[in-house]
């Protein structure tokens, strides 16, 4: 059920009890969590957080507190899925979803007394009617008593007519439902953020500030990085974000001087697609960002020239490019802007800036809502043996918070690292031509021995290992279909089980986010009898064991083609 | 038609008046490609077009050329009309002028095709498309146009009249003129026109690219090849020599034009443009540079013989007046004298003047000396040597030791010790650089094209890469695989480690090559000379413990203590090649232990203690003791060198002089084929008669050379093999025989360091194949060289059993025919030797059983023959399989 006041229907309901609150690995649901937690801080709410990767974990950590919680909160997690009947809950447990995976799944959209929705209503959500899919339980048991028991058979005859009649609509009804079931969940898409329902939240209690405002422009740019939100749905969602800053800020505008250190500051302003060069060099970002690169095709050594040529065409020389971006000449540093939108336009890089939020706190870190996303992301998906998953999930928490700038840096520095070896890899799959057209898709590999290869056995980073790709590919190709081909890339996960991490995007001409793998992978795994382990909740990425890979493959190209 | 009345002036069928030249000079049309300096009887056959061309004839032809008195000799033949020209000649004065304009129209309609087809017209121009359209327009009002078009600010520029021939200086010298403002701004649009239009055969802009070339690397040097500004604009060609200095300033300014209007911000990147002017037909000789060539542009060589470090110059000055602080200047500073101001403008005291630190600019300076080539210098003279200044960023473009060529002003300045030491004013002379190149500018990995890297794949994608590459590996020698193996592992090199930043495990590969005079030691060293990268060679002899490793010196200027790298510092990621390894001295020799193993070289002399980097890889070459080697003995016994250097030479090659009648044959056809082959008038056809013979004995198709270095440069760059999944029990069980056998020889010493070796030579061998992993091959191909290597240093009597010990081993990668082909040898070499003994005759065949050989063969896991017998290797040394008898002869 969609929860329409979701201050009376959501917050007040839960607010003098214990809440559970499971949230998925993903830098919005990182955001969504992060509001909420101050939000049930003011009101000293109990509350348990639990991250949660996949499914099983989600079965588990229920398992572990549903003595003691009566309401359970999920972000980014659970909306697809049949709720009730995965985790068997007793009676009294009432589910809170905000979860911008779609679509949702129609039991719990159905459901009235047990989950509640919370998603905003203005989302296209084309749910079935209700009739469409549930009849009365009354015809099932109908049904149920005529196999079973056989009636006498003087009334048998006409019975049988009636049976008959019925169960003719009943099969005409049920292929209905099925054909209307598989049109709604042909395609996995994104929904809006769960950042800006709990800033919308916020709001609504009038509890809202710079920080909580700052915590939903992050959820919102993560889904615009990861490409999980249609360009359309991004320039409204950044308007509205827009006059919520305009409304926060607007103090600040009267006299400059009020700018003190602790005090934050968000302004709209146009971004470049230039990962993290505030940070970097502008030089080192042009390289690893994944824009400029394929346009420029920066593995090639006419892409390099052309770059320079195009950093000499804005009149920025080499020696200030390559330093760090913060100790860049003065002038360039505030003009460049306005150089790139001036030159790109005759280098191809028509697209290179788009609508984004700006943070100041006091007068050092300036910070851009992309790279902050990076940086928690680095931070969530490191790859370094020192913490647990778990951990590593608390940490990028942690580094959300205005006071913890020390870690976002280090965060920073680690989102570096999976960028340069994005690049890497991207760059000697194109040059050994390791990206197969296998035909009605684009397919690439991993190989076990390659040196990078637990980076990419994190969903996101090997989410946006396979955007780079795709785009690098179509860059590189000539024939005009690349454009029209989704991409498939398998990546090792775990060397001594075997498994390998699976993920499919749409294609790049697709203008929306609609994915059509999660089904297809379910499908190949059917009909091929793949060990394959459909744990996240992205539906597109699958877990499977690696000798199975040739056969599931070969059954997904049929499938398709 | 503007200039009718010099067209008249220079009509072809007037009478030659004064200079025969004069006519058939206007003859220079934009169809033909005339040298600057060419022939009259050339120019002769131009003279129809004259007439037409008259508007667009303002480049003339050179009048003042070296040969200039020439032109006033007599020439008969030259003094009658032509004969053509005399045909035309009635019907021409019958023209009336309304014809005479059709008829120019015509032949200028019939020039536009000519050039279109000879392809030199201005085609494909960028800036001005429609230029074949409007070719009736004179091309003055063009340029005028075209200026207008691009919406220059030209309004002083349109005031002074531009200049139709340029090369009338009316009475001025080259000089005076250039600086005057009408040919100034003639020059400048000239120029400017000619960096814009200019294209080559292709059709292509030259100078268009060169220019975005340039912008890319922020770079702001544009080199011109004089070549071509000599064929297309004449006048500015004469001009550049002459009167350099005023030239170049003009030209700088038009190619700063040229690159703003293409990079209009390129000024916030480099605020001057340097015209460098490249090619300059004439090289004087540092000796031979006279009063005739003061100011004038020269092209000289020499190597450099020392430079100065890099000094600030004052370029643009300001000065604080310190009475009234007003900021006076800026001034320009010329080349030799100082720039002052008089007096101050505001508060008209004539000083002092300080120098305002903060608004002056200034530029890099440094001065260089050259010296003559060695190779140049008359014997018995000493060299000549002269200073050179080298200005913004041409400093630091060369170091001591470079062999450069030097264009440049050559300037006088005056130098008041020089007068007082002679008496009478001299003056003391210096070049002023405009272009400076390198004689041998290696290649490095940033000169890899795309297409190199394509290649480069694409060769790394062939199966038999290896064996290609040991094969190309000095093709002109023949044999030696082991070495050529070695050679190639040591081009390509293994990887070094660092572990915890603490100490360094060295990379690269050392060899020895030991063995019998005549067997090739040197000549492998000078193909890898010319193949590798940063070559360094040296002789035993030669060479000094100084010398190899550094030195310190007392510099003759600043008369400090200066470190002077030495042959191995200076091969620092390259190779060190030594010959005569066994003639240096012990205390010399013992000298490089350090850069060996540790790859850096420690210096504590006259106050200076610092470590320099020595990381290259050393091939040796030596004789044995007594000048033979004798296989009798072990390789310590036979060589003159301690163990602890031998033991840090990861391979050792021991060549062995060997006789065998059908080996030295083949050998012998191969080296006098080589020498038919590569004479060096030999222009490739004479050879189509002769057989051809396989370059190489394993019989696959060699990379070419110049692939192959770079080949290694990008396998260098670009691979770093790592050890996985690596077969450690293989190498330790290896490790450990080799170091049981060795106890029990005694012929060198196994130590740890060759576990170390195996592993980098897997890694070499794995580079080779472009391959980021070491896997099994490169394993069994590290331990292979090994043991051959090990194998090679016993004594005679060990070494057979030991061949049989480690035989599964050595059969890697080799195929059954070479290998049966060794075995067939050996019962052959058994069958002569029992010939000898028993008959003391020497035969001219030699009869094996199968039998034997099937035997042998059975030992070692090969049944079937046949394949064996049918090969190339069976056939080329001449054996024959007779199934009858079950016999198999080779005849001698």
């Amino acid at each position: 059920m969609f929860v329409t006041d979701i201050r009376k229907e959501f917050y007040d309901k839960v607010v003098h009890e214990r809440v559970l609150v499971l949230v998925a690995f993903d830098v919005d649901a990182l955001c969504a969590c992060k509001i909420l937690q101050y939000l049930f801080q003011c009101d000293h709410v109990q509350y348990t957080i639990v991250p949660i990767t996949g499914r099983q974990e989600l079965e588990n950590a229920f398992l572990e507190h549903s003595e003691q919680v009566k309401y359970v909160v999920m972000i980014n997690c659970g909306g697809n899925i049949n709720i009730l009947e995965t985790l068997q809950p007793a009676e009294h447990v009432i589910f809170f979803i905000a979860d911008s995976h779609r679509p949702v799944d129609l039991v719990n959209v159905y459901n009235d007394d047990q989950v509640k929705l919370l998603m905003p209503t203005t989302d296209d959500f084309d749910i079935p009617a209700y009739d469409d899919l549930f009849k009365d339980d009354e015809s099932d048991d109908d049904s149920g008593n005529e196999s079973d028991s056989s009636a006498p058979s003087g009334k048998r005859r006409r019975l049988d007519e009636e049976v008959l009649e019925r169960r003719r609509e009943r099969r005409l009804w049920e292929e209905k439902r099925k054909q209307i079931l598989l049109d709604y969940e042909e395609f996995s898409t994104y929904g809006t953020s769960s950042a800006m329902i709990m800033f919308d939240l916020a709001w609504k209690m009038s509890k809202d500030s710079n920080d909580l405002l700052w915590w939903g422009i992050v959820g919102l740019t993560d889904q615009y990085i990861n490409n999980r939100v249609e360009r359309g749905k991004y320039m409204t969602d950044v308007g509205d974000l827009h006059k919520h800053t305009l409304r926060l800020n607007h103090r600040n505008e009267d006299d400059d001087n009020t700018v003190s250190v602790d005090c934050m500051r968000i302004y709209f302003d146009e971004e470049l697609k230039l990962a993290l060069y505030r940070h970097w060099s502008l030089f080192e970002s042009l390289k690893h960002s994944s824009y400029p690169a394929c346009k420029f095709k920066m593995w090639t050594v006419k892409g390099q020239q052309k770059m320079h040529e195009f950093l000499a065409d804005m009149g920025l020389p080499l020696v200030q490019v390559k330093q760090k971006f913060t100790s860049m000449d003065m002038g360039l540093k505030e003009s460049f802007k306005g150089l790139f939108t001036a030159s790109c336009e005759k280098y191809g890089l028509d697209d290179i800036s788009f609508g984004s939020f700006i943070a100041q706190y006091g007068y050092k870190n300036k910070l851009c809502a992309a790279d902050v996303v990076y940086a928690v992301n680095g931070l969530m998906e490191c790859v370094e043996a020192e913490k647990s998953a778990t951990g590593y999930f608390l940490e990028a928490l942690d580094c959300l918070s205005r006071q913890n700038v020390k870690k976002l840096l280090r965060g920073l520095d680690l989102a570096k690292r999976q960028l340069t070896t994005i690049m890497q890899t991207v760059h000697s799959f194109i040059d050994m031509k390791q990206i197969i057209s296998a035909g009605p898709f684009l397919y690439a590999y991993i190989p076990e021995g390659h040196p990078d290869v637990k980076f990419f056995s994190r969903p996101n980073c090997l989410g946006m290992l396979a955007y780079f790709m795709q785009e690098a590919y179509v860059a590189t190709s000539r024939s005009r279909r690349s454009t029209l081909l989704p991409m498939v890339v398998a990546a090792p996960l775990n060397a001594e089980t075997g498994s390998a991490l699976v993920i499919g995007i749409p294609p790049k001409a697709e203008e929306s986010t609609k994915n059509f793998f999660g089904r297809a992978f379910e499908q190949a795994a059917i009909q091929t009898n793949s060990r394959t382990l459909h744990d996240n909740f992205d539906t597109s990425i699958i877990e499977m064991k690696s000798e199975d890979r040739s056969k599931f493959f070969d059954a997904l190209i049929s499938l398709l083609s | 038609m503007a200039d009718r009345t010099s067209s008249e002036r220079s009509e072809p069928f007037s009478p030659p008046v004064g200079s025969p030249r004069t006519s058939p000079s206007r003859g220079t049309s934009p169809t033909r490609d005339l040298p600057p300096f060419e022939d009259e009887s050339e120019g002769l056959l131009g003279n129809e077009e004259a007439p037409i061309l008259e508007e667009e004839e303002e480049d003339g032809e050179e009048l003042f050329g070296d040969r200039m008195e020439t032109d006033y000799r007599a020439i008969p033949e030259l003094d009658v009309y032509d004969r053509e020209g005399l045909d035309d000649n009635e019907e021409y004065s019958e023209l009336s002028f309304g014809e005479r304009a059709e008829v120019e129209r015509e032949l200028r309609k019939r020039d536009r095709e000519e050039g279109r087809i000879s392809g030199r017209m201005r085609r494909g121009l960028l800036y001005d498309e429609s230029d074949e359209e409007d070719e009736a327009v004179p091309r003055r009002r063009r340029r005028l146009a075209e200026k207008a078009a691009e919406g220059l600010e030209g309004e002083d520029e349109e005031m002074i009249e531009s200049i139709e021939n340029l090369e009338d200086m009316k009475g001025h010298s080259v000089r005076e003129w250039v600086s005057m403002a009408a040919p100034r701004l003639e020059i400048y649009n000239r120029f400017k026109n000619f960096l814009r239009s200019y294209c080559d055969e292709t059709g292509k802009n030259v100078y268009r690219e060169k220019i975005r070339k340039m912008c890319e690397n922020n770079k702001e040097s544009l080199v011109i090849d004089y070549n071509i500004l000599a064929n297309e604009e004449q006048v500015l060609a004469y001009f550049l020599p002459e009167a350099p200095a005023e030239m170049l300033k003009i030209l700088d300014e038009a190619a700063k034009e040229v690159v703003l209007s293409m990079f209009p911000k390129y000024d916030h990147i480099a605020k001057e443009i340097h015209v460098r002017i490249a090619e300059l037909p004439l090289v004087e000789e540092l000796r031979s540079l006279r009063q005739l060539h003061l100011n004038q542009l020269i092209r000289t060589s020499g190597v450099v013989t020392s430079t100065t470090g890099i000094l600030p110059q004052l370029s643009m000055i300001k000065y604080d007046c310190s009475k009234c602080s007003f900021v006076l200047g800026p001034f320009y500073q010329t080349q030799n004298q100082e720039v002052k101001p008089g007096s101050c403008p505001e508060c008209q005291s004539n000083g002092p003047f300080e120098i305002n630190m903060e608004q002056t600019v200034y530029q890099n300076y440094q001065r260089i000396t050259i010296q003559e080539s060695p190779g140049k210098v008359a014997a018995g003279r000493l060299p000549r040597s002269k200073d050179a200044i080298l200005l913004a960023d041409l400093v630091d473009s060369c170091k001591p030791g470079d062999e450069i060529e030097l264009t440049g002003i050559y300037h006088n300045n005056y130098d008041g010790s020089l007068n007082m030491a002679n008496g009478f004013p001299v003056f003391a002379t210096v070049i002023q650089a405009n272009y400076i190149t390198k004689k041998d500018d290696k290649l490095a990995v940033s000169s890899l094209t795309d297409d190199d890297v394509k290649a480069i794949v694409a060769l790394s994608k062939d199966e038999r890469i290896g064996e290609r590459i040991f094969a190309s590996m000095a093709p002109s020698i023949y044999g030696h695989d082991d070495i050529k193996r070695a050679l190639a592992l040591a081009l390509f090199g293994g990887e070094a480690k660092n572990p915890g930043q603490k100490h360094k495990v060295r990379g690269d590969i050392n060899v020895l090559l030991c063995g019998d005079p005549g067997t090739a030691k040197s000549q492998f060293l000078k193909y890898v000379e010319k193949t590798a990268h940063r070559p360094v060679f040296t002789t035993g002899q030669g060479a000094s413990a100084v010398g190899l490793t550094a030195y310190v010196q007392r510099n003759p200027v600043s008369r400090e203590w200066t470190l002077e790298a030495g042959a191995l510092v200076l091969a620092d990621r390259g190779v060190c090649l030594i010959d005569e390894f066994d003639k240096m001295n012990d205390a010399d020799r013992t000298s490089i232990h350090e850069a060996m193993e540790q790859q850096t070289i420690s210096i504590s002399k006259a106050g200076i203690v610092t470590s320099l980097q020595a990381r290259c890889s050393i091939l040796a070459a030596a004789n044995p003791i007594g000048g033979r080697y004798d296989p009798s003995l072990t390789f310590s016994e036979n060589v003159d060198l301690p163990e602890p250097i031998l033991s840090r030479f990861d391979i050792l090659c021991v060549v062995r002089d060997t006789v065998d009648p059908v080996q030295d044959e083949l050998l012998a056809r191969f080296v006098v084929n080589s020498h038919i082959r590569h004479h060096p008038s030999n222009s490739g056809e004479d050879t189509d008669g002769q057989p051809e013979m396989p370059l190489t004995t394993t019989g696959v198709e060699p990379v070419p050379q110049e692939l192959l270095k770079k080949y290694v440069i990008y396998s260098k760059e670009k691979v770093r093999p790592k050890l996985h999944n690596m077969d450690q029990d293989k190498v330790a069980r290896m490790y450990s025989d080799l170091r049981r056998e060795s106890m029990a020889t005694g012929s060198v010493p196994i130590t740890v360091r060759h576990i170390e070796s195996m592993i980098r030579m897997a890694e070499a061998h794995a580079r080779m194949h472009l391959r980021d992993y070491v896997n099994e091959d490169d394993v069994n191909m590290a331990i292979r060289v090994m043991l051959e290597s090990f194998i090679d240093t016993q004594k005679y009597s060990v070494m057979r059993s030991m061949r049989k010990n480690f035989a599964r081993y050595l059969a890697f990668r080799r195929d059954n025919n070479e290998l049966l082909f060794f075995i067939l040898r050996q019962l052959v070499q058994e069958q002569l030797s029992f010939h000898r003994n028993r008959f003391g005759t020497e035969q001219d065949f030699v009869e094996v059983s199968e039998k034997d050989l099937q035997d042998k063969a059975r030992q070692i896991g090969i049944h079937n023959l046949s394949a064996f017998y049918e090969s190339d290797v069976f056939r080329t040394n001449r054996f024959s399989h007779d199934g009858k008898r079950k016999l198999i002869v080779q005849t001698l």
